[in-house]
């Protein structure tokens, strides 16, 4: 059996296109990996409804939009902070995103934590809690110029995805903890790597280290978009 | 139509079934498609199909490709070497799940 997708005859212009593409805009959906589906699914089921049932393009694209509001309607999360609005599809592609990082990253941090406490205590290990508290404060500090510098490359890179925006929204706030509980200058967060005083040393600092990994996935993933549709030699300042 | 929420658990494996039947195929594609193989009883919504779609591609069971096609930018979904053992495990689970219903709904009915 055929699928009823039209093959011939009916095609969309340029400017119907470029009508879609500001409702898009309207609709505030930049993230290019999720606008050029939406735009591709809008556009297909426009030709298709224009071709069966022998529509004028503007009553087809009138259907379309009202097909989409639900999807596209504005919408923020708790996951992502209520002061973070848009379309409905990119918040819970963020959101599902931004989940799997926490449950990730906590999961590590627990079986890392644990690996590490039991070993010291085992072989009575005597942290050198201070090389250690050096170390890790540079790291910190590393990864909060790195943050911004990645942010920065992002940006100017000339193209919206939604790993750019989870980045933007998530990964920019989270990157101030690295200041804030940066061991070279706050005693609090020296004394408590010390195993035997408390475990929220450990387990705070794990988080922390393996949460910014997801940083650098972030960015990873943005680019592996880019690269994907810069090859189809599209401007994608417009987008 | 159908009650779409005895097909709602099924949609990964519908999706990751046709993509190993078809090579690589695109959103809107398999909303047609998956119309016609159950004559419009099952309709899978953009809401539904999409997000779908970014979970098989984040679980690493799914790859992008894409290509212009008619004055815009198409995105092509591949199944990966996980994604076609998946496809075959996600079968191999639907199928006993039918049986049993099977076992449950209609004993004489058999799904051979």
């Amino acid at each position: 059996m055929e699928y009823s997708i039209s093959t011939e005859n009916m095609k969309l212009n340029p400017k119907q296109i470029l009508q879609i593409e500001k409702h898009l805009d309207f609709k505030e959906l930049v993230q290019v990996d999720l606008r050029s589906e939406v735009l591709d699914h809008m556009a297909s089921n426009i030709e298709n409804t224009i071709q069966r049932d022998n529509l004028e393009f503007n009553e087809a694209f009138n259907a379309e939009i009202k097909l989409w509001n639900e999807d596209l309607k504005e919408y923020s999360s708790s996951w992502l902070g209520y002061a973070w609005v848009g379309p409905k599809l990119l918040m819970q592609k963020c959101v599902k995103e931004v989940k799997r990082m926490y449950l990730f990253s906590i999961c590590l941090t627990a079986m890392l934590s644990a690996i590490g406490i039991q070993l010291t205590k085992v072989l009575k290990m005597e942290l050198p809690t201070s090389a250690i508290s050096n170390v890790l404060g540079i790291i910190y500090l590393l990864s909060f110029v790195l943050t911004g510098i990645g942010f920065y490359k992002m940006k100017v890179s000339k193209i919206q995805t939604t790993y750019r925006h989870i980045y933007k929204i998530n990964t920019i706030g989270f990157s101030f903890m690295y200041l804030a509980f940066n061991p070279l200058w706050s005693d609090s967060f020296r004394t408590s790597l010390y195993v035997e005083d408390t475990f929220f040393g450990v387990l705070l600092h794990s988080f922390v280290l393996i949460f910014g990994y997801h940083s650098w996935r972030l960015y990873c993933k943005h680019f592996d978009v880019k690269k994907g549709f810069s090859s189809m030699r599209i401007s994608c300042e417009t987008i | 139509m159908a009650n779409s929420k005895l097909y709602k658990g099924s949609l990964n494996t519908i999706i990751l079934k046709l993509l190993d039947e078809k090579g690589k195929m695109y959103g809107y594609e398999i909303t047609q498609k998956v119309k016609d193989l159950t004559k419009g009883e099952l309709q899978i919504t953009e809401g539904a199909l999409y997000p779908a779609l970014h979970k098989l591609e984040a679980e690493g069971l799914l790859v992008v490709e894409v290509a212009k096609v008619d004055n815009r930018l198409r995105k092509y979904y591949k199944l990966t070497k996980e994604g076609e053992k998946e496809t075959a495990n996600k079968l191999a689970e639907l199928e006993d799940f039918i049986r049993s219903m099977q076992h449950l709904v209609n004993p004489k009915w058999n799904i051979q």
